[in-house]
């Protein structure tokens, strides 16, 4: 039973309200005394405000101190799980000390410490990651590094171009006519048409892919929507006797433009492990899945080329006939004859 | 994330994730192949990834992949490198990596995983958790398998020599 409150006892009244040893009946007594006693009430209130709060302040290395019971002593039914502790870094210093002084004096464990210790795996540097720069993606106009894609880009354009020619010769006069003024039409080759198609025959699984290729003339400011069926290329001819063009790919978030070039068939390697050597555009190709495989392939083939310009020129002879494709960049030249 | 901190994580991750990947499956094409479909997943997703989360994103994205691949075409690498080891013997090895290796290709997919991850990657049990879909305490227990066997794999050669 506790003393009863008075002006001579209240302040254990109030250490005890504070520390919480105080029953809800005295709690009540106090706050009874308070209610007589104004004037304490302030110190009483005072002093809670000086009770400091709860901090979340934790000592880390609380292990650190702790010692063991069994002094720690290595055996055959905890060394394993002991050495593993101690290569993967989860043993305290304390423990590691007593560990290291029981390996220098058993010998059998400190042999098969040496094979836990061989169990970490080091990293092979010498092994990198070979082709680096085809993951680059480029924010702003960039040259070829590679000649080797140089050429081939060249002949990609080149081929295109043959393309270009035989369709504008054989499918449309008018874009003939559009091209022989040197009016630079926009292309936008997607690569968003793709399907599935399940091959009845054998039960595996082709990809069809149709390519839309837009056309704009900028000229008559007229969009044309070209469909090529045959990825036959052959050679044409166009009576002008020279025709200046500039080719230009340029790279959009969605698509790449090819400012020029018309169409042909891009040209899929069956083989997964053939590299693309050359584009021609198509409608229709099939091929044995990994269809994205095969995109990104044409998409680094294309933004090699990406930003580049280009002059092709073409010459015919007096007959008509396509003689020589010349083609030139600030940096390179290429000339290929024909005839 | 921008072109350019894009173009850094190619430079400063693929290496790495081509090494881990290349051990994975013991074939360079795939493990290539791998690569590059990450980064162009991290290329897609570059808008909602963050420059200090790519790296997990692309080693959590490659090793998907892997398992995708793994179930699906069930290419045993590991059956062929006990097999090979069996037939070239002990004495073909030159070094303890190789050594390592061949202990490394005998181990169990997931336990090669996170031990390839805690080794060369440096990662923590929590990080190595959140790539593979595991709790931390199983993280844990397949370090200490893998690395238990690796040992016992490491000593029965060193009594056999």
């Amino acid at each position: 039973m506790k003393t009863e409150i008075s002006i001579h006892n209240y302040e254990q009244w109030f250490i005890d309200f504070i520390d919480g040893n105080l029953s809800d009946a005295n709690i009540l007594i106090l706050q009874f005394f308070l209610e007589k006693n104004p004037l304490l009430k302030v110190e009483f209130e005072e002093m809670k405000s000086f009770v400091l709060p709860l901090d979340n302040i934790i000592f880390e290395q609380k292990s650190e101190l702790k010692k063991r019971d069994d002094n720690f002593v290595v055996n055959d039914s905890n060394f394993d799980e002991i050495a593993f502790s101690y290569i993967e870094g989860n043993i305290n210093s304390f423990d590691k000390i007593c560990f290291q002084k029981q390996l220098e004096e058993n010998v059998y464990f400190s042999n098969e410490f040496e094979f836990w210790k061989k169990t970490i795996i080091k990293s092979e540097l010498s092994i990198e990651y070979p082709n680096k720069n085809s993951l680059k993606k480029r924010s702003g106009i960039l040259f070829f590094k590679n000649y080797k894609s140089v050429y081939s880009s060249v002949a990609a354009i080149l081929l295109l171009f043959f393309g270009l020619n035989v369709v504008y010769n054989t499918e449309s006069s008018n874009l003939t006519k559009c091209i022989s003024f040197n009016s630079f039409p926009d292309i936008r080759i997607k690569f968003s048409n793709i399907e599935k198609e399940k091959n009845a025959g054998n039960g595996k699984l082709y990809k069809k892919v149709t390519k839309n290729i837009v056309q704009k003339d900028t000229i008559s400011n007229q969009i044309v929507e070209s469909v090529i069926k045959d990825n036959e290329v052959g050679l044409s001819t166009i009576k002008d006797s020279v025709l200046n063009q500039k080719v230009k790919i340029e790279k959009n978030e969605e698509y790449y433009k090819v400012k020029t070039i018309v169409l042909g068939t891009v040209s899929i390697p069956e083989k997964e492990t053939d590299s693309i050597q050359s584009i021609r555009f198509s409608t229709q190709t099939s091929f044995k899945e990994k269809v994205s495989k095969m995109k990104q392939r044409i998409v680094v083939f294309l933004d090699n080329m990406a930003y580049e310009k280009f002059n092709i020129q073409t010459h015919f002879n007096q007959y008509g006939e396509l003689e020589n494709i010349a083609y030139n960049s600030e940096r390179l030249e290429f000339s290929k004859p024909v005839k | 994330m921008t072109t350019t901190e894009y173009n850094t994580c190619v430079d400063t991750i693929s290496d790495g994730l081509y090494r881990f990947l290349l051990k994975q499956t013991n074939q360079s094409d795939i493990a290539k192949d791998i690569v590059q479909d990450c980064y162009e997943k991290l290329w897609l997703n570059r808008e909602a990834i963050s420059l200090d989360k790519a790296k997990s994103f692309l080693f959590t994205t490659g090793y998907n992949r892997f398992v995708d691949l793994y179930r699906r075409s069930k290419f045993q690498t590991g059956i062929e490198g006990i097999r090979n080891f069996d037939l070239i013997g002990t004495n073909s090895y030159s070094d303890i990596q190789d050594i390592l290796n061949s202990a490394l290709m005998r181990l169990p997919e997931i336990q090669k995983t996170v031990l390839l991850l805690r080794d060369y990657e440096g990662y923590d049990y929590d990080e190595i958790g959140k790539i593979t879909g595991l709790n931390e305490s199983q993280v844990k227990v397949y370090i200490y398998r893998a690395r238990v066997q690796v040992k016992d794999f490491v000593k029965n050669l060193s009594v056999a020599l």
